[in-house]
Order: C-alpha cells, then structure tokens, then sequence
C-alpha cells in the first residue's frame, strides 16, 4: 500500500511543479520590451500568399501589408497608395502618376540589402500583362481581361490604362490587383514565390509557419516610417478563443467576435470594440426555378410569415451589430435606400390567405398541400453562429403556418456547391456586400453556377446591371442601382435579412487603426497605426 | 517473432491499399468541387468557365476515376503522393513536417491520461466501494460526458482568462525556452487526454477486479506473499492487458480528437491539416494525411500486439 | 436446453435458473439498482414527455423571453437562447439521443463482439483478414467518413446511427479478441476443446462469458460517447435538423453562452453525464451478476 502513497505524492509534485512554473510568469507572452509588436488574431486559414493567385481573405490581409495596389479603397472612397494621382482624360483612359520613391524589399534572395531597385511604371504594366496572359491563370484574368483593353507606359513615373468600354468601377478592380515583382517570381520560381511575398509596402515579410502565424517586419525605406516594428498574424480558428486571447493581451486584435463576446470584451478595462465600417449583407433566398417557389405569392406569403425584425434584435441583441435589411444593397453603398422598407410586412394572417390564394391548403396533417404535392423543404444554412440561428427562427416561423420547413446547417464546401448547382430548395447565404455586389449577385451571366444561384432571370435586371457599370457619373448610377435592387426586393427573390456589422476587439493601446478596415494597409498615407 | 513483425509490416500493405482505395472513391463522391473552392472561395466571386476548365485540367481532375487512381498508386510506390491543389507543395514533406506538433499533443495527453488513469483505476479496484472509488467512477463519467471543444473552452475560460496562468492558443515557440512549450502544451493536452483519461480508469478499475478474483492471485495471496507483490507482479501485469488494447485503438482516437482540440487551440498539427483540407477539398492532402496517419496507427497497433506478448507469455505469436 | 446447459455447464451449483441467479445478485448491487432506476426514470420522462410538459421543445419559439433563468416565468429550467423551454426540450432531446446512444452501441457491441470472437478463437488467416478490416476502420478519418456518408444518405437521425455504427465496431472488436486471446488457453477451454465441443459453443458459453467485463465497460462508455459524437457531428455542420431538440445539440448550443446564461449548456450536460454514470452503475451490476467468479 506505501507504493499508492508514493505514486500520488509523485503526481502532487507533478502538479505542483506544473503549476509553480506556471505561476512565477504573469504576462503570458512578453517580448523585447523596446520592440513596438502588433499582434491580430485572424480567423482565417493562409492559403497562400501569392499575389495573383491568392483567394481569402487571410490572404489578402497579409498581402496588403507587404504589397501594395495602385490606389487603395476604404468604404467606397478611394486613396493615393502606389499612385500618387490619377487622371481620366477621356472615359476609357486612365492615367496613375507612380510615386518615385517606391523600392522592393530588400534583404531576401531576390533584392539583396542596399539593392535600391525601384519600382516603375514598366513594373505596374509588366505585372498587369502578366494577370491579363490567360496562360498565368491568375484570378481576376477573365475579370481583369473584361474591363482593360491596355497598358501603356507613358514614361518611367506615368502609366496609362485603356478600357474597353467606360468602367464605373474601373479603380475598384485596379485596387484589388497587388503590384508584384516580375523579377522575384523569375529568382524564387512560382512555389517559392506563392509563400515569400516580396512588394513595396510598409512592412517586409519575414515567416509564415503554416497554420500558426506570419510575421512582418518594418520597412525602413518606406517613404513613411512606420511606427511600428513588427505585425504578427496569429492564427486562431475558434473566435471565442481569439475573444479570450485579446483578453489576457496574448493578442492586441481580434479580427471578429461574436456576437456573445462582444460585451464581455467591452466590459474589460482597456479593451473596446470597433465596429466594421460597411455592413455584410445577409439573406434568405428561394431557389425560383423549384416548382414550389415558382409562384410569386407563394415567396410573398414566406415574408410575411417570418417576424425578421424580431429575429434580427434576436440575434444580435447588442446595439450595433445589425440592422435589418430592406434590400440587397447594404445601407451606406450606392443604391440603397430606406423606402424599401414599405415593402417588407409581418402579417401571419395575410400570409395564409396569400397561400390558400395560391392553391395550398393543410392537408389532413396540418401540412400545406397543393395537388397532392406537399409544402414540405430543407432549409440550407452555412455553418456559422448567426446565419445557422437564422435558419432556425426562419423554419420555427414558417412551420408554425403549416409548412413543413426543416433548417439544417451544413459545411461551407458542401454549401457553396449546393447552390451554385442548385440543389438547393431555400438557403440562407450572404455576400455582394461590394459597391458592384448586384453585378455579382443577379446579373444571369455572373449568378449562374455562382455562390448566390437563385436562378432567377430578368432581362431587364440584367439590362439595369450593365447600364449601371457603364455609368461613370456617380449620382445617374446610383438611381439605376436602386432600380434594379427594387426588383430583387418586389420579386422576392431573397427575403433580405439584415446586414452585419462585424465587430473587431482592439486594446486601446492600438492608436489609429480605426476605421477598422483590415483589408488597408497599417501604415499608408492615410494611416500608421502604432502602439503605446 | 521476428518473422511475426515481417509478416505483420507485409501485411500492412494490401490494408494501405484498401484504405488508399477507399479514400478515393469516397473523395470522388464527397460534394464539393475543389476547383471552384480554389478560384472562387468568397462570397463575392464569379467564375470563368474558362478558367475553371483550365485549372480542373491542371489538376488532372478531367481523367476519369480509375485512370486517377492507378496514377496515384503508381506514384505512391515510388514514394511520391503528389502535390497540394493549393499549395503546390508536396504532400510528404507538409504532413511530415506537421507531424512533431501533433505527436507532442498526442503522446502529451496519452501520458496525462496514463498518469491519472492507471493509479486511479488501481485505486478504485483494490478500495471497492471507497471514497476513492467513487471518486474515480465520478472522473470516469465526467470526462466521457464533456465534448471535448466544450471541455477545452471551458479549460482556457479557467486557466487563461481568469486565472492567467496559461496561454490560450498556439505552440509555445521552442526557442524561448522549455517553460513556454509546456505552458501551451497543458491544456491542449489535458482537453485531449481527458477523455481517454477517463475510459482507462474503468477499463483498469474492471479490469484489475477481475483479475484480482482469479485464483492465481488468490493462491499468490494464499502463499503469504506480500499484498503490494500481489498487486503489482500478479494481478496489475494481468490487468493491463486489456487496458494496452485501449490504448492501441484509441491512439486512433487521439489522433482523431486532435483534430478538434488542435482546431480550439490553434494548434498546428496534422488534425488541422486534415480539418483545413477536406474544407478545400485539397484532396492530394486528404489523401497522404490520411495514408500516413493510418500508417502510424499500423505500426501503434504492431506494438500493441507485440507488447500483448511481453505481457502475457501464454500468448505466442509462433508460425503455425 | 436446460438439461443440457445442466449437463455442459462447468459449474456443479445448485440447480437455479441461471438468469435467476443474475437477477438476485444484480439487486444486491445498491448503486446498480440505482442506475436502472435513474434510467427508468429518465427513459419514462422522455417517452411521456408531454405529461410532463406543457411546451413545444420547438413551435414555442419566444424571441422575447430568451435566456430566461431557470426558475422564471413557468420555464423550470429556464430558456434557451431563442427562447424555448430548456426543460421540454430536454425531454423531448432525451428521446433522440437515447435512441441513438442505445442504438449504436447495441449494433457496434454485436458487430464487434462478433467479428473479435471469430478473430481472436480462430486466428491465423481470418485473425489476419478480419484484423486488417478493423484497422481500415479505425484508421480511416472519420471526419471524411462523416461527411461523406452523411453527403450521400441524406442528413436523419438513421443515417448518424448508421454512420456512427460503421466506424465504432473496431473498438469492441479489438477488445474481445484481445480478451479471447488470453482466455483460450486457459484449462478449462483446452478442457472443452477437447471434449469435442463445438467451435461455436465454447466461444459463446466458455469464453465469451469470461470476457464480457471489458466488453460491458466498452458499451456502456459508448452509449455516452455517442451522443457527444452525433452532437460534434452537429457542430460540424453535419447533423439533422438543427432546430430539432438533443441532447448533444443542446450542449453545443450553449458553447458560446458559456459565461453568459451557463444554465444553456449545464442541464444538458447534466442529463448526459446522469445516464453515463447510471449505465456505467448498471454495467458494473452486470458484469458482476454475470460473472460466476464474483460470486462469493
């Protein structure tokens, strides 16, 4: 019996020993005091880091640290980043003016330290000659290829984009499109390339350890310093766990929290929340070409059924998360507007009658029933917090009228494909949260076989659409846009649900990072963000 | 015996086969188009047919089933099982090099669940009916009722957040130092052990009862032999043999828990990997994580059987 | 039959039915006793669920009053984060998830006692053929496996039962061949082998019963096991109806809510953890009952 005595004593010391260990370190990660280190938590998986090829938004990220666009876009706005000014002589030309003190990064296989090798305007049409050769694959060929027709170098600091046709959102395509070495692809060949991206911008990089973080390094010939020295991209896939994290300061963001966070985040002294500065539309949506949602009154009587204001406060029971939608065009971009709302109504009983008006009437198991065929679904939500609660609330309230809608929440894969091939019934989904989302959403030619396929054609939608990206003047757009969202919202071809406004956890010892855009870069001309 | 191993490494590999088949075919009929996942991810993309032609033929996923999957086998042998839809990294030398992080958790929570089960489970046997007893039947239950992303929350709610004692997430890096590893090794390891913990205390506790009413450990206590050479000589070598067949199949287990726990913690092992590719569809990925995981799990299995034979002589693993 | 069993048996005890027997020395076991009555218990609560209940574990959706504490507004156990009765849905939850956790560790315990038998008696090639099966099995991942059976079926509660049961027979199947392994050599087996018994016979009335004490822990483990499995099979984004009451679902439901409304997550995991802890006393009564060797 004295060895059971021994052997627990043993596991005490065990414990013991773990927990002193564990004890004698307060703060949990401390670097180099004198270093100035930004820490974020993101979500997001790094599928790569190549600038042509890159897909997430984890990617990008990272990429819009290292490297930068010709100009950068913030809520609709657009900046000067690598082009100092640009000009639109005539509709289909654009001039950039090249800033003349941009220099790759230095201290890598390709540019050696004290290299000064200066990017310029033949770099900005070398790079976009190589996107635009199908033969590159790179991911925005076919769109990019759409809109220019060429690039011109007018001299060593000016260049000149030609399209084909007058682009509204010309600068928003440009803006997504990274400006890379040509030279270092050549040096590292393409895998190498694809995980060492070498740009001109703020911070150089410095590793990636797969699934763990990337980390960045100040880059001192920047043309503005920036103050800080280090930005380290923790990767933490659990959002409550990044909520904790930023709460015993392992990190100084989290790039999203959820709802159920977001007070407890705040009510820590010295942390707060910021709230994303555009909305991310959300919505419900019918599959029309299923014969049970072909008939108009039918989706009508669906929106009135669902009580979508209730749900939304329910949801995100926090001011400020959300607001209710009207429509497919997010409050704030151009095209939105609040008269959409007289088209919404939560009325049980008109919704009954809306059915009956249209055949369907409970069968002897309280189920709606129209020729023999009953009224009866899967509800297909991806599988996140909000949107799956959605799916929920949405079913509850429609199976109380006597449709037999079953939510069911199934993984983003499986998800994104069920829609585009349209096996789908009704799915709740969101995106288009662009300022040309609706090209994206509804135009037929993008919406088939894309991630929002409600096969719903119209020809005069389509023709608003492409009237709408060919208007440059921004007043005359905007009223085609709202035209043409009015009639996603009369068909009811989405019952729009609300648009999320995602709430980044900061420590206030971060100074101006607000607004908190992730997808700008820390420190450009309209920002540096440092930390106390 | 050492034809025994031979013939047990032999025979791994028409299991491999199987398995690599399997996996195929299940690949093939799982929904999910990696092509569009690659080019199209977000929420506000559109695709281009032909661009998405170009990429499906890149990737070899216009051949048909068989012609794929006989390519496959025939570079498998020669030691190469391809490259990542996403990466274009090769598949061997990512898995491998994912590997040290997911073996420290794993064999880290084995030896967590070791520690606090087998003493327990002894415990618990010779105290029938005691407090201690009833406190290791308690723990039993508890960690087999508690998921483990429900118990791993719960665990950085506590130690991380209110006591501040433990990072929440990540691999301690190495080069500062022992103390910051094992700081982050804890609680991942403790999430994922508990479980197992939890199912080696009742197997040792049954199993250590029964063998404690065999009679050879009553005629071992009959001869006046002293209790604690009873205990550990006779009955606990006996007991455990059951309790090792555990461990053998539930190093699959932990292997497979790993991919929720490393999710919780940021962990980045293999079960990420596995989690982050069958996301994508990546499935060259899918495929060599998994011929390798069940190649590990092979060779633990071969171990366990060989180490039945140490423990028990009355079992012989002779050419019949 | 019974003379016979009167005539093979190994034992020269008095002349009681066997199953007699088991059922006197199970009651003597306090705790066991206990477990079947806690089981009893729940299993009527949630088969007469509306007896108890006067709320839908899912039309009685009120937005309005979610998160009620326990105790509140006629909600015994409070609400949930939409709003419904934890309580009714705990009920109405317990009949899926028993039905799953029984089913599946039924079908897996005789799938697997069935194929380790076969492999741990008979050995040689088919103890190769049958163990190279069962380490496709467990090898295999099953988050693949999962999503793709589940692909393929369609999402129902039979289809997590039939998944959960094609990847968790190894398990038992390890065991009892491990268990079979030490117990063929013993005397008494040589003794029956000898004796010209048939094959089928030793297994099932000499070896088997020596063998069940690992095999009745494996099971009764299970049953909770695989209600957490069917709920990580939900929070994968892989489960049935997510508006549907279970018990697994429920506490994946309160994860976030952990220190906001904890009662979320607390009862659930109170009724699971309740019908290990009884199935686990049952187990022990069990074995012991059926354990001629423990009689004393």
């Amino acid at each position: 019996m004295k060895k059971f005595g021994k052997l627990t004593t043993l596991l005490l010391i065990m414990l013991l020993v773990i927990f002193t260990a564990c004890q004698n370190t307060e703060p949990v990660d401390d670097p180099a005091p004198s270093e100035k280190v930004l820490t974020l938590g993101t979500p997001y998986t790094i599928d790569t880091l190549n600038p042509y090829k890159y897909s997430s938004d984890g990617d990008r990220y990272v990429l819009s640290q290292v490297m930068e666009s010709l100009v950068e876009a913030d809520g609709g706005k657009y900046f000067p980043l690598l082009a100092t000014s640009w000009s639109n002589p005539d509709e289909k030309t654009w001039d950039f003016k090249i800033r003349e003190d941009a220099f790759w990064h230095e201290g890598n296989e390709v540019y050696e330290i004290g290299a000064n090798v200066q990017l310029k305007a033949q770099d900005v049409k070398d790079c976009f000659d190589f996107v635009l050769d199908p033969a590159n694959k790179a991911r925005r060929q076919a769109e990019l290829a759409n809109i220019i027709e060429k690039v011109e170098v007018i001299d060593d600091f000016t260049v000149r984009f030609t399209t084909l046709e007058p682009h509204a959102y010309f600068l928003q395509n440009i803006n997504r499109q990274p400006i890379f070495s040509l030279q270092a692809l050549e040096v590292l060949g393409e895998d190498n390339f694809s995980f060492y991206p070498i740009g001109t911008g703020a911070f150089k990089f410095s590793e990636y350890k797969p699934d763990d973080k990337v980390v960045l390094l100040k880059n001192d010939s920047y043309p503005i310093t920036p103050h800080l020295d280090k930005v380290i991209f923790s990767i933490i896939p659990d959002k409550s766990v990044a909520a904790i994290a930023l709460q015993t300061n392992e990190i100084d963001v989290a790039m999203q929290l959820l709802p159920t966070d977001v007070q407890a985040v705040r009510a820590v002294e010295g942390l707060t929340t910021l709230s994303n500065t555009s909305g991310w539309y959300r919505y419900v949506a019918f599959n029309v070409s299923n014969p049970l949602f072909e008939d108009k009154r039918v989706r009508e009587a669906f929106s009135l059924a669902v009580n979508m204001d209730e749900a939304v406060d329910s949801i995100f029971d926090i001011e400020g998360l959300a607001v209710r939608a009207p429509g497919p065009v997010p409050k704030g971009l151009p095209g939105y507007t609040d008269a959409w709302f007289d088209l919404w109504e939560y009325n049980v009983e008109a919704a009954k009658n809306l059915l009956s008006e249209a055949g369907w009437v409970a069968g002897s198991d309280g189920i709606l029933e129209k020729d023999g065929v009953k009224m009866s679904f899967v509800l297909k939500t991806p599988n996140d917090t909000n949107r799956s609660k959605l799916g929920v609330i949405v079913a509850t309230q429609l199976k109380a009228i006597g449709i037999d809608c079953t939510p069911q929440t199934q993984e983003w894969a499986t998800h994104l494909e069920d829609i585009r091939t349209g096996n789908v019934e009704m799915f709740i989904m969101g995106g288009g949260s662009t300022i040309d989302g609706l090209n994206y959403m509804f135009h037929s030619k993008n919406a088939e076989g894309g991630a929002h396929n409600t096969h719903y054609k119209n020809s005069e939608l389509d023709n608003l659409i492409e009237q709408a990206t060919r208007t440059v003047d921004s007043e005359a757009r905007e009223v085609i846009w709202e035209q043409a969202a009015r009639i996603i919202v009369e068909e009811k071809v989405h019952i729009s649900a609300y648009y999320e406004y995602v709430q980044i956890g900061i420590n206030e010892r971060v100074v101006d990072y607000n607004p908190p855009n992730v997808w700008v870069a820390l420190t450009s001309p309209t920002r540096n963000v440092n930390v106390k | 015996m050492r034809i025994y191993i031979v013939k047990r490494l032999l025979q791994a590999v028409p299991t491999l086969l199987v398995i690599s088949f399997l996996i195929f075919s299940i690949l093939y009929l799982t929904p999910g188009d990696p092509v569009l996942l690659m080019i199209g991810s977000s929420e506000t993309d559109s695709v281009d047919p032909a661009v998405y032609e170009a990429v499906r033929r890149d990737l070899g996923l216009d051949k048909p089933f068989f012609v794929r999957y006989v390519d496959y086998i025939g570079n498998a042998v020669r030691g190469n099982l391809g490259r990542s839809y996403l990466t274009n990294k090769e598949v061997f030398p990512t898995v491998m090099a994912r590997m040290p992080a997911t073996l420290q958790l794993t064999l880290t929570a084995l030896l967590v669940a070791v520690l606090i089960a087998i003493p327990l489970g002894v415990l618990a046997a010779l105290k029938q009916g005691s407090i201690w007893d009833n406190i290791a039947t308690f723990m039993a239950t508890i960690g087999v009722s508690l998921p483990r992303f429900w118990f791993g929350i719960i665990l950085i709610i506590f130690f991380s957040l209110r006591l501040k004692w433990l990072p929440s997430f990540g691999i301690g890096d190495p080069s500062r130092g022992i103390v910051v590893v094992l700081k982050h090794l804890l609680l991942p390891a403790l999430a994922l052990g508990t479980s197992l913990a939890a199912m080696l205390t009742r197997m040792t506790r049954s199993s250590m009862i029964d063998v404690l009413n065999q009679d050879y450990v009553r005629v071992a206590r009959a001869k006046g032999l002293k209790e604690r050479i009873v205990v550990y000589i006779h009955a606990l070598k006996n007991a455990l043999i059951p309790v090792v067949t555990v461990l053998g199949t539930q190093f699959g287990a932990l292997l497979g828990g790993a991919v929720v726990t490393e999710t919780i913690f940021a962990w980045p092992g293999v079960g990420r990997l596995a989690v982050n590719s069958i996301a994508r569809r990546d499935f060259p990925m899918i495929q060599g994580n998994t011929l390798i995981i069940c190649t590990g799990f092979i060779l633990v299995n071969l171990i366990v059987d060989i180490l039945y034979g140490v423990l028990d002589p009355r079992i012989t693993y002779k050419k019949k | 039959m019974i003379n016979k069993q009167q005539l093979i048996g190994e034992e020269s005890l008095p002349v009681t039915s066997m199953w007699k027997d088991t059922v006197r020395r199970y009651k003597q076991n306090k705790l066991a006793v206990l477990g079947l009555v806690i089981i009893t218990i729940i299993i009527i609560m949630c088969i007469f669920a509306p007896l108890f209940t006067a709320y839908d574990p899912v039309l009685d959706m009120n937005l309005k009053d979610k998160l009620l504490t326990p105790g509140s507004n006629n909600h015994l156990l409070g609400t949930d984060d939409y709003g419904r009765d934890i309580f009714s849905r705990l009920l109405y939850g317990g009949r899926t998830s028993l039905i799953t956790g029984l089913m599946v560790a039924g079908i897996t315990m005789i799938i697997g006692v069935f194929i380790g038998c076969i492999s741990g008696y008979f050995g040689g090639w088919i103890d190769n053929l049958l163990m190279r099966i069962v380490d496709v099995v467990l090898a295999f991942p099953f988050l693949v496996l999962a999503i793709t059976i589940m692909a393929v079926l369609g999402p129902s509660q039979r289809n997590i039962i039939i998944t959960l049961s094609l990847v968790g027979w190894p398990s038992f199947a390890r065991v009892t061949r491990g268990q079979i392994l030490s117990i063929k050599e013993k005397e008494y087996v040589e003794a029956a082998r000898s004796s010209g018994f048939k094959n089928g016979r030793i297994i099932f009335h000499h070896i088997l019963p020596n063998a069940l004490a690992p095999i009745i822990v494996t099971a009764t483990m299970r049953i909770g096991s695989t209600i957490l499995s069917a709920a990580s099979l939900n929070f994968l984004g892989l489960g049935v109806d997510a508006s549907l009451p279970e018990w697994g679902v429920m506490l994946n439901q309160g994860k976030d809510y952990m220190s906001l409304a904890p009662h979320l997550s607390f009862y659930p995991g109170l009724a699971i953890s309740l019908t290990v802890l009884s199935m686990n006393w049952i187990g022990d009564g069990l074995r012991d009952a059926f354990d001629p060797q423990m009689r004393k």
